[in-house]
């Protein structure tokens, strides 16, 4: 019988949220397609979230039992994944650094269809359906991908499953790992600091364009950001001008984040930016300029010089947060 | 080093959704006036050729494109901002989303072109914005992959290379032959031309190969079967909060902010 796999992440015993949507995914495409949901723990370290990724979807996690696979190492990682991966007919990958990263090589490793980006993903008439926005977000593009697949899939794009499934098996699988592959090896990670909220888990975020003029808009942002406890962003634009870090990038190949209010300042609204966004579920954007794209995503607009409203709108915040 | 980039001439990202029209039923948007651009990923990895020459005395660039005809502009591009060389991998219409197609043609085009110790291009196209071709010609050349590069320095025998993740980077240790897909970053903007060079650049040579000449490696992998290509649903224009003044407006704005209970 033919499997869907899963490539999962966690932290200890627990799988992150990005794992928990595609073992959602997962699931629902394999009871559609009356296959089976295999999934990729690599390195024991991974291991100990066997349990609940079993809990979250999977009917078996395969724990990858090498211990040179707790850390991503491209080239061990597709050797292990290709080695393991039984009759696939649909591999899902989270559409991070990781998954991006892997998704073409496996594809051809595995000489399957490669979908990349998708944020919606079904099973009609024994083949996937997806959708992915293309054009830097505007249009939408559907596909139908008979045969296997490797697919990468958005984060927050699919839904966590609702009540934990009972039941599953736990395998570990002994992988033949060759170091004769690496050519590229990890001298050191680098974090950036971030100060305040992780922008994938701020309810608020306050990000910036290239409308605010330069790095200095950045510091007034941070005021307003510290008034709500919310995360900052900027646009690519004003990452590559050197205003921001790049980790602060949001848009369809930056960050992509789901808060309650995203307050839109300086930024025009491109679409490869609000692709970032488009779970966003109020916006807000302030611009001098009235007929700015970002008007028309934006729930509420101040069309007016940032510089002018943000003191204002910090000493009205601050007395309407107090009470 | 012998460093090839790779290059794709694609319609303007930045044009507004308003002038970005697709006709009913087809699988490419319609190119009518609107203006074509080197991809802006490939520009920030043309930067880094530039600068891994700068760092790396002896090496050469050589700038590849696949496209029709008109695609020697962006290759004169290339040249203008001193690539050493251009190639022009030709074929009938832009290329589309088949990227196992594309990644077997250039891979094709870069051994019979080759042999290149360094392979760049951008890490999506900002057209299909699919990111795969340059790790499929990894793949195809039997060559290592780094991708979302932003930084690049010979080291030993190989590269030193900077590779963003999610929250900030990784440094890493590469060697040759290599393929690198770039990210864009402030140190790798794309420099701009010198006049002399442009018109240098109009005298040198553009070597044009015919795709169907190439003995491109062939794939099982057939493209993908798009059903639709359609515009995002629209939305409703943004309600704009006025008032007399700026603190006016950043009162009223809050007031709307409570009343959506978003606060």
């Amino acid at each position: 019988m033919e499997n869907i796999y899963v490539l999962t992440d966690a932290v200890e015993s627990r799988p992150t949220r990005n794992t928990l949507e595609l073992l959602g995914l997962g699931h629902r495409l394999a009871q559609a397609a009356g296959l089976k949901l295999r999934a990729w723990l690599p390195g024991p370290a991974r291991g100990q979230a066997a349990t609940a990724v079993l809990a979250a979807g999977a009917d078996e996690a395969v724990i990858l039992d090498e211990p040179r696979l707790d850390t991503y190492q491209p080239e061990l990682w597709l050797q292990a994944l290709t080695a393991t991966a039984s009759a696939p007919a649909a591999v899902i990958l989270p559409a991070d650094s990781t998954g991006r990263d892997l998704a073409p090589r496996l594809a051809y490793r595995l000489q399957s269809q490669l979908f990349t980006d998708a944020v919606e993903v079904s099973w009609s008439d024994g083949a996937v359906v997806a959708k992915r926005p293309v054009y830097g977000g505007k249009a939408i593009m559907t596909a139908r991908v008979a045969g296997p697949v490797v697919l990468t899939v958005r984060a927050h794009t699919a839904s966590p499953l609702a009540e934990p499934k009972t039941g599953g098996e736990i395998l570990r699988e002994a992988v033949q790992i060759d170091e004769a592959v690496v050519h590229t090896r990890l001298v050191e990670h680098v974090e950036e600091k971030t100060e305040g909220v992780r922008l994938e888990d701020a309810r608020v975020i306050v990000s910036g364009g290239r409308g605010l003029g330069g790095a200095e808009g950045f510091a007034e942002l941070q005021k307003l950001a510290a008034i709500l406890h919310a995360g900052i962003g900027a646009s690519r634009g004003a990452v590559d001008l050197g205003w921001a870090p790049p980790s602060w990038q949001i848009g369809q190949t930056g960050k992509i984040v789901s808060p309650d209010l995203y307050l839109a300042i300086g930024i025009s609204g491109a679409s490869q930016h609000m692709a970032g966004v488009a779970s966003a579920k109020t916006i807000v954007a302030i611009n001098t300029d009235p007929e700015a794209p970002i008007f028309s995503y934006a729930r509420l607009g101040v069309v007016a010089d940032y510089k002018k409203v943000l003191p204002h709108l910090i000493t009205a915040l601050a007395a309407a947060l107090k009470q | 080093m012998k460093i090839a980039i790779l290059l794709k001439r694609i319609l303007d990202p930045e044009v507004s959704p308003h002038k970005f029209s697709l006709e009913p039923g087809a699988t490419r948007p319609s190119d009518a006036g609107i203006p074509k651009v080197i991809s802006p990923f490939d520009e920030n990895a043309l930067e880094l050729a530039l600068q891994l020459r700068e760092k790396s005395p002896g090496s050469t660039v050589t700038a590849i494109s696949m496209g029709p005809p008109e695609t020697v502009e962006i290759l004169r591009k290339a040249l203008a901002v001193t690539a050493d060389a251009a190639v022009l991998v030709q074929i009938e219409t832009d290329p589309g989303p088949d990227a196992f197609g594309t990644a077997s043609t250039l891979a094709a085009a870069l051994q019979k072109t080759g042999p290149f110790d360094l392979v760049l291009a951008g890490r999506q196209a900002g057209d299909w914005d699919q990111g795969q071709v340059g790790s499929l010609v990894a793949e195809m050349l039997g060559f290592p992959c780094v991708t979302f590069v932003t930084q690049a320095s010979p080291s030993g025998n190989g590269l030193r290379l900077q590779r963003e993740s999610e929250n900030g980077y990784d440094v890493i240790d590469a060697d040759l032959p290599l393929v690198l897909t770039v990210t864009n970053h402030p140190g790798n903007v794309l420099r701009l031309p010198k006049v002399r060079d442009v018109m240098m650049a109009n005298r040198k040579p553009v070597t044009t190969i015919a795709a169907s000449d190439l003995a491109a490696m062939s794939t099982k992998i057939p493209p993908l079967e798009i059903l639709a290509l359609e515009k995002p649903p629209a939305v409703a224009a943004a309600e704009i909060v006025g008032g007399r003044d700026e603190q006016e407006i950043a009162a009223r704005l809050v007031q709307k902010l409570q009343e959506l209970k978003v606060l």
